[in-house]
């Protein structure tokens, strides 16, 4: 009785897969891994789309499939796989519309890695290499984005204004060049005067910087200190004396550091801000309509 | 066979811990699909100075400071840093990554700045308690590229 048993297992585990295989076809199979990936559970939804992958490699829905993996990892922030994946599908279907999805999104991945010296190379090639494609616009907007992101302000405007008029996205382009030209008035603190200020007087520099309890806690610190080791010094009591001066230069310098990092953390927060202000009210956004077919659309707000 | 079984789960447990931290290993990214360990759960055990190579020998006598302060001052005042890293795991981090005079010059700094860094840093959930963000790259960025 027991080899039977064993024999029925091994068929079980042989022809299960295949069976299994048969009865849910490549659509259907699809069909749950979109459903996962809509709920936004990217690496289940990787594991079916695999299964389409590793059950039809022939069927027209593997390519689709591979796409939709390099799109979960994407949106999974596995940004690396992602670049990985998107790379290597453009790769292999250069002149396909899938390959040149790929190649945008490979832009994309690396804007969302903030690698933007490379997000810019990649748009910038796509441009020259699909010319005539849809998305050849929205790669232009996409590079400027790039550019005004390195600080190249200047490029990326120029970038903005070489939409032409008839392009859907040209009232979005010509905003962005105009807004791009603004970025020098971004308001900004200097990290040198910051310093300077806060090697004169303790917590100046942070005052400077908008850190007004950071400028409290260095002057109170730095202020403690220095009549302490002045007192110590005074008594003539000098290794009590040397041990806080010791405290004091780490608090002292720290003050500084504190005052020129404080100037760089306010340059950024600016800079998001203006980049988060633009991306609002000229953001970018792709979908599909009912038949499938890409869709760029606007976001502008007033 | 029950010994059997019982060694195979013990070796399978360590694995499947590591798992978690794997890049390979389950992950999620949104609240509605969690995998079996959720992002935040993954940083209950602090990103210690173990993370990072030292970068100088000097730096030894200051991360033995560091050690024995968390082993005895620092177990009984663990919970009251807001920030994480916290101030003594953040030192150790910025001695091993720049050597001890930059790392006790950012220690300084993460002391000053502990109060208005509330305002702008992320709120993370490590273990059941929430801190502010505040590692050493957020404090060097200007300066040194990773």
């Amino acid at each position: 009785m027991r080899p039977y048993g064993i024999l029925l297992l091994l068929g079980m585990l042989l022809f299960g897969p295949a069976a299994f295989a048969e009865e849910m076809p490549a659509e259907k199979i699809l069909s749950f891994a979109d459903h996962l990936f809509e709920q936004g559970d990217y690496y289940r939804a990787i594991t079916e789309y695999e299964r389409v992958i590793f059950f039809y490699p022939d069927h027209p829905l593997a390519r689709t499939a591979r796409f939709q993996i390099a799109s979960a990892y994407l949106k999974g922030d596995r940004l690396d796989q992602a670049i990985e994946r998107f790379r290597a599908i453009n790769q292999d279907l250069p002149d396909e519309t899938l390959g040149r999805r790929a190649y945008f999104m490979l832009g994309e991945a690396y804007l969302q890695k903030r690698e933007y010296d490379r997000a810019a190379d990649v748009f910038s090639s796509y441009i020259e290499r699909y010319p005539g494609d849809e998305r050849a616009d929205a790669a232009r907007i996409k590079l400027g984005w790039s550019y005004l992101r390195q600080g190249k302000w200047r490029q990326a405007s120029e970038e903005f204004q070489k939409l032409p008029p008839d392009s859907p996205l040209h009232a979005q382009a010509e905003g962005l060049a105009g807004e791009s030209l603004s970025y020098p008035d971004i308001p900004k603190k200097s990290p040198t005067l910051a310093g300077g200020m806060s090697a004169i007087l303790p917590g100046a520099g942070q005052l400077y910087v908008n850190r007004p309890g950071d400028a409290l806690v260095s002057f109170l610190l730095n202020g403690a200190f220095i009549w302490a080791t002045v007192e110590a010094f005074h008594n003539d009591n000098k290794v009590t004396g040397g041990i806080l001066l010791f405290f004091e230069a780490g608090w002292y310098l720290g003050n500084i550091y504190n005052a020129v990092g404080g100037a760089y953390k306010y340059n950024r927060r600016s800079e998001q801000q203006f980049m988060d202000g633009l991306q609002g009210r000229y953001g970018i956004a792709y979908f599909h309509d009912g038949s499938g077919r890409n869709m760029v659309g606007l976001t502008m707000r007033f | 066979m029950c010994i059997r079984l019982s060694v195979a789960f013990l070796v399978l447990l360590p694995l499947s811990a590591s798992a978690a931290n794997d890049p390979w290993g389950p992950w999620s990214v949104s609240d509605d699909a969690p995998v079996l360990v959720m992002k935040a759960d993954h940083r209950t055990a602090p990103s210690g100075p173990a993370e990072q190579p030292v970068r100088s020998v000097s730096s030894t006598p200051f991360l033995w400071l560091i050690s024995f302060y968390q082993k005895t001052v620092g177990q009984a005042n663990s919970g009251r840093c807001p920030m994480y890293p916290t101030c003594s795991q953040y030192s150790a981090q910025a001695i091993r990554k720049h050597g001890p005079a930059i790392g006790i010059i950012m220690t300084a700094d993460r002391f000053i700045h502990e109060l208005d860094e509330q305002n702008y840093a992320p709120l993370v959930k490590i273990g059941s308690r929430y801190r502010f963000e505040d590692p050493v790259q957020n404090n060097d960025f200007w300066w040194y590229a990773e």
